[in-house]
C-alpha cells in the first residue's frame, strides 16, 4: 500500500468502518520503523494482537507459497522421471522385436547373417525340395500338390 | 477447556513453525498469556478467537526473540545482552505504548469502552459486537468511531509529551 492509500485506511478505521482482515492490513502498513507519528499512534491503538497477526498472516502465507513451489518443482521431475522410464521401456522392446527381424542361416558349418542371402539361400532350398519331387514319378505330389493334379 | 484451548493455540503455532518442539513452547507461553487477557476483562469475551489471536501474536514474538543475534560479552557496546531476550529499548517500548494506551482508553465511558476492546482486542466484526451488546451495527460502529477518535486524540497528546 502507498501512504495515500493507508491514510485513507486510517480514517476509515476511525471512522470506524473497516473489518478486522483491514485492520490486519493497517496494523502491517503502519507498525514499520520511521513512519509519521500519525501512522505511530494508530500503531498502538491497534495494539500488539494486530500486529502479531499480521506479521503472522505474512510469515504463513510465504511459508505455504514456498511449499507449493517445492511440490510443482518435485511433480516436474516426478513426471519426467515417468517419461524418461516410458521411453527407456518403449525402446527396450523395440530393439527386442527388431530382432525377430534378423535372419541366420548355417550353411556347411558357416553362420550367415545377411538377410538378403539367408532369404536367397531359403528361397533356392525350397525350389530343390519341389524340383526333387517333381523328379520322383510324382510320389511327392499327394505332398505338394506338383503338376496340379 | 484448557486442554482444548492449548490444543487450538498449538495447532496456530505448528502452521506458523512446522515444528513440533517450538509450537509446544509457544502454546505454553500463550496460554498464560491468554489468562491474563481474560481476568482483566470486565465482559465476558469470545475465548477461542482470543486465544488464536494470542497464539499467534506469541509464535511472532517467540521468533523475534530467537532471532536475536548473540553478543559476545566481551563486547564494549552498551547494548550486550544474551540472544534469548528482546532487546531493554525494545521491552520499555512496548510496555509504555500499553501503558500509554490504557492511560488514553479512560476517556471511554463504559459502553465505548467495551465496544473499543471487542473490536480491537477479541477481534469481532461490527456485526458480531452488536449482537453481543444487544444494540444494532449502526450504533456500534457509531460508538467504535468515537470511541476510536477519543482515544486517537489522546493518545496523540500523550505520545508528544
Amino acid at each position: 500500500m502507498n501512504t495515500n492509500e493507508v491514510d485513507k485506511l486510517i480514517e476509515k478505521y476511525l471512522d470506524g468502518l473497516t473489518t478486522p482482515a483491514e485492520e490486519r492490513l493497517l496494523a502491517a502498513a503502519v507498525c514499520r520503523p520511521c513512519v509519521p507519528d500519525r501512522w505511530k499512534t494508530v500503531a498502538v491503538m491497534l495494539g500488539e494482537l494486530a500486529q502479531g497477526e499480521a506479521e503472522y498472516d505474512r510469515h504463513v502465507a510465504h511459508r505455504r507459497s514456498q511449499r507449493r513451489r517445492r511440490v510443482a518443482v518435485w511433480s516436474v521431475a516426478a513426471s519426467l522421471a515417468v517419461v524418461s522410464l516410458v521411453g527407456v521401456i518403449y525402446n527396450s522392446h523395440r530393439s527386442h522385436h527388431s530382432q525377430a527381424d534378423v535372419a541366420i542361416a548355417y550353411v556347411d558349418g558357416r553362420k550367415i547373417t545377411d538377410r538378403s542371402q539367408v532369404l536367397a539361400l531359403a528361397e533356392d532350398a525350397v525350389c530343390d525340395i519341389f524340383d526333387t519331387a517333381a523328379d520322383e514319378d510324382g510320389s511327392m505330389s499327394g505332398v505338394f500338390e506338383i503338376g496340379g493334379e | 477447556m484448557a486442554v482444548k484451548l492449548r490444543q487450538l493455540m498449538y495447532k496456530v503455532a505448528f502452521d506458523y513453525f512446522g515444528s513440533a518442539d517450538d509450537a509446544d513452547d509457544v502454546a505454553q507461553d500463550a496460554l498464560l498469556k491468554l489468562w491474563q487477557y481474560v481476568k482483566d476483562r470486565p465482559t465476558e469475551c469470545d475465548v477461542n478467537r482470543l486465544a488464536i489471536r494470542i497464539a499467534k501474536w506469541g509464535c511472532v514474538d517467540f521468533d523475534r526473540r530467537r532471532r536475536m543475534p548473540l553478543v559476545s560479552l566481551d563486547s564494549h557496546s552498551a547494548n550486550v545482552y544474551a540472544g534469548t531476550a528482546p532487546s531493554p529499548h525494545d521491552e520499555l517500548m512496548t510496555a509504555e505504548s500499553g501503558e500509554m494506551l490504557q492511560q488514553a482508553l479512560t476517556v471511554l465511558n463504559p459502553r465505548e469502552r467495551e465496544a473499543f476492546e471487542l473490536r480491537q482486542v477479541d477481534g469481532l466484526t461490527t456485526d458480531e459486537v452488536a449482537q453481543q451488546m444487544g444494540v444494532t451495527a449502526a450504533s456500534v460502529q457509531s460508538m467504535v468511531s468515537r470511541a476510536r477518535r477519543k482515544v486517537f486524540e489522546n493518545l496523540q497528546r500523550l505520545m508528544s509529551v
